[in-house]
This record gives structure tokens, sequence and C-alpha cells, in this order.
């Protein structure tokens, strides 16, 4: 045997054929595991919801700015009377833009206004919330109307409601997945920044309901939420209508109004609950 | 270290091995970017991103780990062995673009600084099932960090072999860090008893051949002497072949025994490069050459020949009929030592 083939020196100018060999094996063996692991990963990755963000296009919508149960323009969007909720820029509200509003509006009350804003769009189901991407700069125009719009407001009764509290931008297309626990701290850093809190109501692995939580006042919340963001969570209040959104004001001073819950997903679990 | 080593830092085997690396790497991501264009249209660029990185960065690391005990148990391996740090680098690259770019995206443009809402934006640490896990990733990318930037010569020198060493072996606690940061996350989002299935044969797979090279080296490090012993009989001529060594423990070290041009010498088995072991190098050109980077040493004196400066303690033997024996206690490092002639040679 010659002296150098059964030894390997890595700072030669080449490996001897056992050696070359013994890499290009194991570059091929690893090479077919990635890949095997990238189409199994594929073929078992949680499918992703229809949710849509339309990034790097500006849309403008008309129609009457309301405050309740969140800052939105009640508008047409598909030939269907809705409310688009507004949100701002990054993880926050959008509440300096209905300061400026106010302002703008000179004592006129909102809701005999017309008003066109420019945002981005965030779609999900018949769900249309809008980023109002440009700050100030997304109002557009502010008219005034005769018609005073009235939201027709009905309420619903005490009820428990399970699910899961999302902050509505990323859920509703901004980023997808943002739900569960791969979102939670982005979810909390939203909501923290003023995002409004959504109660996002799952069957069957489809989302289908969802609430806007406010406190038993109907005044919007958000610290006291932060604990019980992106886990499932069961809470009682007074369920009303608003339009074509529905809201949950829940008692945070009454402990049992809120609970986790863990029914078919963790089940021997509990968390210790310190809000 | 070799003479020969210095003209060559950017050999043909190292670019083989980094082509490969790309390869890997760029593989992966086209099929990753495409299966998600097919299958799942829906899912936004910045999921598959920090996805496509994290996953890319785990693989990798399962490769880096299982390349040593392969190496110990098969000395074809050490092939691959040869230019680990590169695939050690690129792994802590990998991982860096997932963490930040997964800072970037769940934690700025909000309310906190982004790197205190890593760990304040969820606080559930007294609870396993909804622990935070982004602060294990954090955490084990600060380990890799600190891998990564003293993974060059400088810092082994610097830091000597020994302190090295045991900062590198943070890498076992990186893994358990990112092992608890995907089943805390991203598998408990998936839910799949398949993805569970494949993290589970991975630690497997990495713990069962580091279980088996330690297995296969306990008759090495089972040590020859009592506390008082002067000499001790390390083995026979014949367990040597000629040009290698045999591995035996004297007072706690592994010392390496060569047989070559009829003659006999020891030294410490440490490499002062990375700690390879010397006892299962070889004598090239007159000199003991390391296993792993190639790093050599004279037999009689445990001195790289010059220009390098590394040197190892060198051991005394003595030849009783056939049998070798040797004397626990350690000479300094480059200290001469006449080499036993065997007899007929
Ligand atoms: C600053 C540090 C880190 C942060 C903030 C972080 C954050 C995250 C997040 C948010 C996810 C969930 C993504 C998703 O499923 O959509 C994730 C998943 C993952 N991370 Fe990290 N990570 C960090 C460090 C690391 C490191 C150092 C590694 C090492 C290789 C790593 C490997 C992974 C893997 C393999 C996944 C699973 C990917 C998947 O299938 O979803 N992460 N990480
Ligand atoms: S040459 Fe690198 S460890 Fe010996």
């Amino acid at each position: 045997m010659n002296e150098k083939d059964d030894f390997y020196i890595g700072w030669q100018d080449s490996a001897s054929p056992t050696y070359s060999k013994a890499r290009k094996t194991f570059f091929l063996l690893s090479l077919l595991a990635l890949i095997l692991f990238a189409v199994i990963y594929l073929a078992v990755e949680k499918p992703f919801i229809d949710s849509y963000f339309d990034y790097g296009n500006l849309t403008e919508l008309e129609g009457t700015v309301v405050e309740y149960p969140v800052f939105g323009l009640q508008t047409t969007v598909n030939h269907q009377q809705v409310t688009v909720p507004l949100v701002g820029f990054g993880k926050f509200d959008a509440l300096p833009v209905l300061e400026k509003l106010k302002t703008q509006a000179n004592a006129r009350p909102l809701s005999k206004l017309r008003v066109t804003l420019r945002g981005t769009l965030i779609q999900y189901q018949e769900k249309t919330w809008m980023e109002l991407t440009e700050g100030d700069e997304s109002i557009i125009n502010i008219e005034t109307t005769e018609v005073a719009q009235e939201a027709i407001r009905r309420s619903m009764g005490e009820q428990r409601i399970t699910g899961e509290i999302v902050d509505p931008k990323c859920f509703f297309g901004v980023m997808n997945p943002a739900y569960k626990k791969i979102h939670r701290a982005c979810a909390v850093r939203c909501i923290s920044g003023g995002i409004p809190p959504i109660l996002a109501i799952r069957e069957g692995g489809e989302f289908k309901d969802y609430y806007f939580i406010l406190d038993e006042k109907g005044q919007p919340i958000h610290q006291q939420v932060l604990p019980y963001v992106g886990v499932p969570v069961s809470m009682s209040g007074e369920v009303e209508e608003v339009e074509d959104w529905k809201v949950l004001k829940v008692n945070w001073n009454d402990r049992q109004a809120l609970s986790l819950d863990f029914s078919g997903e963790v089940s021997s679990c509990e968390l210790a609950l310190n809000p | 270290m070799s003479v020969s080593y210095t003209s060559i830092l950017w050999n043909r085997q190292k670019k083989a091995y980094d082509l490969g690396i790309l390869v890997f790497v760029l593989v992966f991501s086209v099929l990753f970017f495409v299966g998600h264009a097919v299958l799942h249209p829906n899912a936004t660029f910045e999921t598959i991103f920090i996805r496509n990185f994290g996953l890319l960065a785990f693989l990798l690391l399962h490769v880096v780990l299982i390349i040593g005990p392969l190496a110990r148990l098969n000395a074809r391996f050490l092939v691959i062995l040869y230019n680990r740090r590169h695939l050690g680098v690129t792994m802590f690259m990998l991982a860096a673009v997932h963490g930040v770019f997964s800072i970037m995206n769940f934690h700025t443009l909000g309310d906190m600084n982004p790197i205190k809402s890593v760990f304040l934006s969820n606080l559930s640490y007294d609870s396993l099932i909804h622990f935070p896990f982004q602060v294990l990733g954090f955490l084990a990318l600060i380990i890799l960090v600190l891998m990564a930037t003293t993974s060059h010569d400088f810092w082994l020198k610097n830091l000597g072999p020994k302190v090295w060493k045991a900062l590198h072996m943070m890498v076992y606690v990186a893994y358990a860090l990112i092992i608890l940061h995907v089943v805390l996350g991203a598998l408990q989002n998936e839910n799949s008893p398949i993805l569970f299935g494949i993290v589970l044969a991975g630690f497997l797979l990495i713990s069962s051949l580091h279980l088996l090279a330690a297995f296969r080296e306990r008759s090495i490090d089972k040590p020859l002497d009592q506390a008082t012993a002067e000499w001790v009989k390390a083995c026979q001529v014949n367990d040597i072949k000629n040009d290698r060594a045999k591995i035996v423990t004297v007072s706690g070290e592994r010392v390496a025994i060569f047989k070559y041009n009829g003659k006999l010498s020891a030294v410490n088995n440490f490499c002062r490069h990375q700690g390879g072991p010397l006892g299962e190098g070889k004598i090239v050109d007159g000199c003991i050459t390391c296993p792993w980077h190639g790093y050599q040493y004279l037999p009689e004196n445990g001195q790289s020949p010059p220009p390098f400066t590394e040197k190892v303690e060198t051991y005394r033997l003595k030849l009783e009929g056939e049998e070798v024996w040797i004397h626990p206690e350690p000479l300094a490092e480059g200290t001469y030592v006449k080499p036993i002639q065997l007899a007929g040679s």
C-alpha cells in the first residue's frame, strides 16, 4: 500500500480515492436526507388560511368614520356595506389619524362627514381591514353630508365564548400564520401597541367568528388582555352586534369571566394565571 | 504543524467541501420556496423565509454534530471533519439570518425595544407548554455567535486549546436549547407526529453515535497505572503497526506510542491545534501527522518542525523483551527523548 494512500491529510491538494469516495458518499446521503426532509415537511405542514395583505398597493376608500367598537370606516367593499377597522403602520393603532380627522372636522360630528382614506388593504373571508400606511397623509378628503349615519347596535345577551385572542392586523393578512404559539409574542406587541384585540373562534380547523374584546363599559382594552393572547381562552360577557361585527364586553375584575381553556388542545395542562 | 501546509490554505479539497455546503443550502432553499409557491401559496414570504433558514441551520447542525463521532468510529470520515469549521460558520450564519429576521418580523415597529420584547412579550416562564420558546433560540444564537467569532486559529492560540475546546463543547448546550426551541415552538403549532418523529430521530442519531464512539474508546481510557507506579506496562511491540500508534492512558492523560523506522517514541495524544487524537494519526515524512487537520510533530521531541512552534509533552519508554513499558510522568512539552531502538532493525 502506498504510504499516503490510507491516510487523509486535508492540506494536500487531493484526497486518496478512499477518502474522496467517502466524502462523495457522505455528501450524497446528506443531500438525499435533506431533500427527503423538505418533501416530508412540505407535505405535512399545516395549511395556511386564505388571508391577504395588499402590500405595496394603496387603495382609497370613502365612507363614514366610526369610533365604536373601534376606529373604522363604514364603507362599501365588493358591493357589501361593511365596517373596515383601521390600524396604523407597524404594531400601532391609527388613533393619531383619528385625532387629526377630528381637528380637521372642526367640531362637526364624525357621523356627518364623508371621508376618503388611503391605505393598504388586509382581507380574510368577508372581513376587510385597512392599514393607514401613510399616517396623517392617509386623509385624502373630508366632506360634510346632511344624513347622519348611525351604526346599528343590537345586544345578544350574556354569553360564554371560547377561542383565541389574536392581533387582527396580522391575523387578517399581514402575516400568515398569525395565531397560536409561534405568533404569541408578535400578537402581544401589536395589542400592546394599540391594535384592538379580537377573539377568533375556530370550528373544525376553520375560523368562523370574531369578537372585538372591550371592557364591560364598552371601552377599549389592551394591557389586561396580554396574558391571554395566543392561547385557548374562554371568556364571558355581554355580546353585542354592531353592524357587521360582534363585540364581547368582558368584566376584567370578575375572575370567573375569564379562564384559559385547554379543551381539545392540551388536556392535562394548567397555566398559572397571574395577569 | 507542517511546512507544506502554509502554501496551500485554499486547496481543491476545501473548495470541493465549500461547494458541497453551497449546494446543500441552495437545493433546500429552492425546494422550500418553490414547494411553498405550489403547495402553500397563502404563506407569507416572511414565514417561508424564517422557516427556511431556521430549518437549514437546524439540519446543518445535525451534520456538524454527527461528524465528530463518525470520524472516531471510522477514519474515512476524517475527510468531512477536516473543514468542519466552514460548516459550523455556515450553520451559524443561517441561524443568524433566521434569528435576526424573526426579531425584525415579530418584535420591531412596536412599543418596546425589540430585544427586550423577545424576553418580555410572552411571560409564561412558569409553564412548559406556553414557555417563551423564542428566548431559547436567542440564547442558542448567543452561544453560536461566541463559537463562530472564536472559530479562527487566532483565538485558538490566544485562548489555548483546552479553553477553546471547552468553549466549543457549548455547541451541545446550543443543540439542547434549539431542540427545546423547536419542540416548544414550531412543533407545538404544527402538532404533527411525523415532524416530532423526525426531530426525535435526529436526536437519537446524534446521541447514539456519541455513545457508540465513547464506548469504543472506553478501553483506551482505562488507566494502566496505579497512583504509585513508576514504570507501567503499555503493550506488546506487535500491538503497534508500523508508522502508527497505540493510545494508552497514564496519569489521566492519553499518550500515543508510535512505531516508525524500527523505533518507538511516545507523545501526548492531544494535538495542540484543536485537540485531535495524534495517536490516530500517522508518521508521514518522518513526522507524526494529526488526522484532523494535518499538523505535524517530530516523534522524538514532540515539536512541530520549524518554522512552527507547537509542542506536546513527551514520555519515556523502555523495552522488556517484547513488552513496551512507559513512565507515567510527562516531560515538558518539546523535551527530546531518545527513541527506543527495536531489535533487528
Ligand atoms: C434570536 C433568536 C431566534 C428567534 C427570535 C427565533 C424565532 C423563531 C420563531 C418565531 C419561529 C417560528 C417560526 C414559524 O414557525 O413560523 C422559529 C422556528 C424555528 N427556529 Fe428559531 N429563532 C431563533 C434562533 C434560532 C436558532 C439559533 C436556531 C438554530 C438552528 C433556530 C431554529 C429554528 C427552527 C428549526 C425552527 C422551526 C421552523 C419551522 O418549522 O417553523 N432558531 N424560530
Ligand atoms: S491538526 Fe487540527 S486538531 Fe490536530
